[in-house]
C-alpha cells in the first residue's frame, strides 16, 4: 500500500486504492509550556496510516516520536500541552473530542500498548480482572462473558496455561508474558488502529523477536492498522510497511521500508543507518553522526538538522525544506534532495 | 591461530608475567543471593564461572537479563564478595596478602550502564573524575589536574564542561565523564557493563569510536558486557555466552558467530532483527522466557527451551569442552560430546 | 529556643541515621526500632513528661525538645542515606577504593544534608511552639527571662481586659513560625530545580 503524505498547503482528499485513511495527521504541533521554558516537541508533523498498514515512526530520544502518538488519543497533560493541526482516526476529529467521546475511542477504535508492562499493568488486579475490566467498558458484558473473552483474548496472544495465568497479577508473570497480557488487552476491543510506544524495547532478544513476530501475525489476522514508535532499525525492518523518520519534533523522511531503510534520501536516515552498528568490519571508526540532537526549547532556525549534516548549505539554516518526492510515495524534507515537491508525478 | 591484538606494544610497568600470561584467571565463582523468608532458597546469579582474560584483548560477555553479568563484573572487582572461587591477577591470587582487594582496584575500574546514578549529582564533574586519584593518595590540586587532561581526552572541554554538574550534560556526556573517570586512575583493565545500551544510536557509534581509540592509546584491556551482539561483534576479539549464572560458551569471536555451537548461542543469534526488510524473520528461534535462577532446570539449565533437548540434557550438566576442532572455542553442550549419549552426538 | 534544639538534634539525629543507613543490617535495625520508641509518644506530651520530670527552667526545655526531635531527624537522614547508598556512584566511589569514611564524607553528606536541612527549618517553627507550650505550663523559661509563651500564660487573665496585649505575643510566635516554614519551602524548591 502506498501512503500519500500530506504536503502543509494542499489537502489531498482520497488516497490512491479509494479507502478513507485510517488514521490522518495534518500539521501537528505541540508545545509544553511551564514557568522555565517552552518546549517545542512536535513542530508540523502530518502523515497518514490506511487501514491494516503498519507506520513506524522512527526517531531517536527528542525526536517527537512518543508525543506524536500519544497526540493521537489525546493522552498529553491538558494543562501544559498546546496542541495546534488536526488528528482524525476513522473520520473523528480527535482533537475536537469530549472527554466521553474519547473514553469511548480509548480502548474501542484505538487501543495502545507500552513500554514498560510492570507500569502498564495494575499490580493490585490480576490479569483477568483488569482485562475483564477493559471488555465491560466497551460492551456490555457481564462478568462471565467477559472472563471468557480474557481468555479466549490470553490464547490469541499464545500465553500458555491461559486459564491459570488470567488469575495471576502482573508480578507473577515474567517480562515477555506481561507483555503479551498487555496486548491482550488493548486488543480486547477489536480496535482498528494500534499505537504502539516502543513495546519491544524493553525486553531481551530472544523475547523481543517473539512479541514481534507476534504483534506482525495478530496485524495480519485482525486486519489492525497499527502505528510503531521506536528508536531501532532492526525492529523497524521487521515490522514495518511504511517509515517515518523524526529529527528535533518534523518527519524528516517519509517512505516505504524497503527504501527508506536500504536507499534513504535524507542525510539523517543516511547518517542513522551508517552509525547503526551490524556487521562494520571492526578495523575502522563507525562513521558516527557528529555532535548531539538539538535543545528542544532553543531549535535553531531553518532545517534542524543541519548543524550535524554532511550535507549543509547556505540555504539550510535560512528555512525550513519542504517535502519533496524524489519517487511516488517517498518524502525527504531536504534541499540537498531531488525531487518534485507535488506528491503526484 | 589467535594473535595477541597489541602487537609489540610495550608492557607496563606494572606487569608481572609477560605478554602470554592471562591479565585475569576467574575460577569457579560462585554468587548467590538469598532470598528472605523462603526457607534457604537462593538466587544463584553466578554458579560455576570461570575464565581468562588475555591481556590486550577485549573480552565480550553476552547474555540476556538473568544470566548474571552484571553481577559478575562486580565480582571481579569484589564490589559484591564472591561466595566461592578465586580470582588470580597477573599472576597473583586476589583477596590474599599477594594482593589485596585494594591493591586490585588500583589496576581495574568499572563503568555503569546508567551514566545517571553513576554521577553524584551534587558533585560538579570534574570533582568526581579527581575523586579516584584523590583516594588513591594523589593531592587535591594534582588530582583535578589529572581530571581535567582526562575530560579532555574523552572529548570534553575540561574548562566549559568541568564545572558542570550531571543534570546539565547530555546522556552520551555523562558516559564519556563516566569514563573520564574509570581511568583518571590509569587502570590496566576496564570493565564496561553495557556502557552504551542506554544511549541513543547516534551517540552509542560515538562512545564506541572513542572506547577503541583510547584502548589503542593507554594499552588497555576490555572487559565488554553487552547484549546487543552486533556491538560485541564489532568490538571483541573474543566471547563468553551466559545463561542462568553458567558459562555455556567461549572462542574467539568469528568462530562462535559463524559456527556457533550451543543452541542458546544460536538462538540469541537468530534473534537479531534483520536490517533487511526483505528478508524478515517468520519464526521466533526460541520461545518463552529465561527461567529464573532461583530454581534453574536440572541436568543442562537451557534444555526447557531447547529444540535438541533428549534425556542426557535432563539428566547431567554438560561441561565446557572444545568439540570444533579449535581448542579455544569451547561449548557447554551434550550434543557435541560422543561420550554423552545424545543421539546427535558423533565422533 | 527554638533553633537551638533543632540544631542539635540535626547534628545528633543525622550522625546516627547516616550510620544507619549506610551500614545496614543490625546496626540499623537497632537504631531505628530504639528512634521508634520514642517517635510513638506524641512530642508535645514527650516534651512536657521530659521538661517536667528534670525540672523547668530553659536548659531543661531546650534538652526536653532536643531530645523530642532526635528520631524524627534520625528517620529523615536515615532515609536519605539508603536511597542514596543504592545508587551507583557509591558503587564507583568503592571501585576506585575510597574507605567508608571517605566515601560518607564526599559522596554521603552532600547529598543527605538536603533533606535534613529542609526538614529542619520546617522543625524550627514546630519548636517554637513547643516551646511556647512548655514555657506556658511553666515548664520552660522562668522569670525573669522572657519568653512569648510565658507572657501568654502570665497574661491570661488580662485578655478580658486588654485583649491587645495577649494577642502581640500570640502574634509574634505566629509570624515566626509561618516564616521558618516558609524558608523551608523555599529551599526545598531551591533544591529541586537544581535536580
Amino acid at each position: 500500500m502506498i501512503l500519500l503524505p500530506d504536503i502543509r498547503w494542499r489537502m489531498t482528499e482520497a488516497s490512491v486504492n479509494g479507502a478513507a485513511a485510517l488514521a490522518e495527521v495534518s500539521d501537528l504541533m505541540v508545545r509544553f509550556v511551564t514557568r522555565e521554558a517552552t518546549v517545542h516537541a512536535v513542530n508540523g508533523v502530518s502523515f497518514r496510516v490506511q487501514p491494516g498498514e503498519v507506520l513506524c515512526i522512527l526517531g531517536e530520544s527528542g525526536s517527537g516520536k512518543t508525543v506524536t502518538l500519544r497526540a493521537l488519543m489525546r493522552l498529553l497533560p491538558p494543562r501544559r500541552t498546546q496542541i495546534t493541526g488536526s488528528v482524525r482516526v476513522d473520520g473523528h476529529d480527535v482533537l475536537a473530542m469530549s472527554p466521553r467521546a474519547l473514553r469511548d475511542l480509548r480502548g474501542g477504535l484505538v487501543a495502545m500498548i507500552f513500554q514498560e508492562p510492570m507500569t502498564a499493568l495494575d499490580p493490585v488486579y490480576t490479569v483477568g480482572q483488569q482485562i475483564g475490566e477493559t471488555v465491560r467498558r466497551h460492551t456490555g458484558f457481564d462478568r462471565r462473558a467477559a472472563r471468557e473473552r480474557a481468555l479466549e483474548l490470553l490464547e490469541l496472544v499464545r500465553i500458555p496455561s491461559a486459564e491459570r495465568r488470567l488469575d495471576a497479577y502482573p508480578h507473577e508473570l515474567s517480562g515477555g508474558l506481561r507483555q503479551r497480557a498487555m496486548i491482550a488487552m488493548a486488543l480486547s476491543c477489536n480496535p482498528r488502529l494500534l499505537l504502539a510506544d516502543e513495546p519491544t524495547t524493553a525486553l531481551d532478544a530472544t523475547v523481543q523477536i517473539q512479541v514481534l513476530v507476534l504483534l506482525r501475525r495478530l496485524q495480519r489476522e485482525l486486519g489492525m492498522g497499527m502505528i510503531f514508535v521506536t528508536h531501532d532499525l532492526g525492529v523497524a525492518a521487521e515490522i514495518a510497511d511504511t517509515v517515518a523518520v523524526m529529527y528535533a519534533g518534523r518527519i524528516v523522511e517519509n517512505g516505504p521500508v524497503a527504501r527508506v531503510l536500504t536507499a534513504p534520501e535524507h542525510p539523517y536516515t543516511a547518517g542513522l543507518l551508517a552509525s547503526t552498528v551490524h556487521g562494520q568490519p571492526r578495523e575502522r571508526d563507525i562513521d558516527a553522526i557528529p555532535g548531539s540532537p538539538p535543545d528542544l526549547r532553543r531549535l535553531p532556525p531553518g532545517c534542524s538538522f543541519a548543524p550535524r549534516c554532511p550535507r549543509r548549505a547556505a540555504d539550510c539554516r535560512r528555512a525550513v525544506p519542504e517535502p519533496r518526492f524524489p519517487e511516488l510515495g517517498h518524502m525527504a524534507a531536504c534541499f540537498a534532495v531531488t525531487g518534485t515537491v507535488e506528491p503526484l508525478s | 591461530m589467535h594473535s595477541l591484538s597489541n602487537g609489540c606494544v610495550p608492557l607496563d610497568p606494572r606487569d608481572r608475567g609477560g605478554p602470554l600470561q592471562p591479565l585475569l584467571i576467574a575460577r569457579d565463582l560462585r554468587k548467590h543471593f538469598p532470598v528472605k523468608g523462603s526457607g534457604g532458597k537462593s538466587v544463584k546469579a553466578v554458579d560455576g564461572v570461570s575464565f581468562t582474560v588475555r591481556k590486550g584483548e577485549t573480552l565480550g560477555i553476552v547474555g540476556e537479563s538473568g544470566c548474571g553479568k552484571s553481577t559478575l563484573a562486580r565480582l571481579l572487582l569484589h564490589l559484591v564478595v564472591p561466595d566461592a572461587g578465586e580470582l588470580v591477577f597477573d599472576g597473583d591470587l586476589v583477596d590474599t596478602p599477594e594482593l589485596p582487594v585494594d591493591a586490585l582496584r588500583r589496576q581495574v575500574q568499572i563503568v555503569f550502564q546508567d551514566s545517571y546514578s553513576s554521577l553524584n549529582p551534587r558533585m560538579p564533574v570534574r570533582d568526581s573524575v579527581a575523586f579516584g586519584p584523590f583516594v588513591q593518595g594523589k593531592k587535591k590540586q594534582q588530582a583535578r589536574d589529572i581530571a581535567g587532561e582526562m575530560l579532555g581526552k574523552v572529548g570534553l572541554d575540561p574548562d566549559l564542561f568541568g564545572p558542570r554538574y550531571p543534570h546539565e550534560l547530555s546522556g552520551g556526556q555523562k558516559q564519556r565523564v563516566n569514563i573520564a573517570r574509570a581511568l583518571a586512575t590509569e587502570p590496566r583493565m576496564v570493565i564496561l557493563d553495557e556502557p552504551v545500551s542506554a544511549l541513543d544510536k547516534s551517540v552509542e557509534a560515538q562512545v564506541l569510536n572513542l572506547l577503541r581509540a583510547l584502548k589503542r592509546q593507554f594499552n588497555l584491556t576490555y572487559l565488554f558486557i553487552s547484549h546487543d551482539l552486533n556491538v560485541v561483534r564489532y568490538l571483541s576479539d573474543r566471547v563468553l555466552v551466559m545463561y542462568l549464572g553458567r558459562v555455556v560458551e567461549i572462542g574467539p569471536i568469528e568462530a562462535v558467530f559463524e559456527h556457533p555451537l550451543h543452541p542458546y548461542t544460536r538462538a540469541l543469534l537468530a534473534s537479531r532483527p534483520s536490517m533487511d526488510p526483505a528478508r524478515r524473520i517468520e519464526e521466533a528461534p526460541v520461545s518463552g522466557d529465561p527461567p529464573n535462577s532461583i530454581e534453574p532446570p536440572r541436568g543442562c539449565r537451557f534444555h526447557t527451551r531447547c529444540q535438541f533437548a533428549e534425556s542426557p540434557c535432563e539428566k547431567t550438566d554438560p561441561a565446557l569442552g572444545a568439540w570444533s576442532g579449535l581448542q579455544s572455542h569451547v561449548a557447554a553442550c551434550h550434543m557435541h560430546d560422543p561420550a554423552s549419549g545424545h543421539t546427535l552426538a558423533h565422533d | 529556643m527554638g533553633v537551638v534544639p533543632v540544631l542539635i538534634a540535626s547534628v545528633v539525629g543525622g550522625m546516627l541515621g547516616v550510620l544507619a543507613g549506610f551500614v545496614g543490617g543490625r546496626t540499623n535495625t537497632a537504631i531505628m526500632r530504639l528512634m521508634d520508641v520514642f517517635y510513638a509518644f506524641p512530642s508535645v506530651l514527650l516534651a512536657v513528661a521530659i521538661a517536667g520530670a528534670m525540672g523547668g527552667g530553659m536548659a531543661n526545655g531546650m534538652l526536653a525538645l532536643t531530645l523530642v526531635f532526635i528520631p524524627p531527624m534520625c528517620r529523615v537522614a536515615e532515609t536519605a542515606t539508603t536511597q542514596v547508598r543504592a545508587l551507583d556512584f557509591i558503587e564507583a566511589a568503592r571501585a576506585s577504593g575510597a574507605r567508608t569514611m571517605t566515601i560518607i564524607r564526599y559522596h554521603v553528606l552532600g547529598n543527605v544534608l538536603g533533606p535534613v536541612f529542609i526538614y529542619a527549618s520546617s522543625l524550627v517553627s514546630i519548636s517554637i511552639l513547643l516551646a511556647s507550650g512548655l514555657s506556658f505550663l511553666g515548664l520552660g523559661v522562668r522569670p525573669p527571662m522572657p519568653d512569648w509563651g510565658l507572657m501568654l500564660s502570665t497574661l491570661r487573665q488580662s485578655i478580658y481586659v486588654v485583649p491587645l496585649v495577649c494577642a502581640l505575643p500570640g502574634l509574634a510566635i505566629f509570624i515566626t513560625s509561618i516564616c521558618s516554614n516558609l524558608v523551608s519551602d523555599g529551599l526545598r524548591a531551591a533544591m529541586d530545580v537544581r535536580m
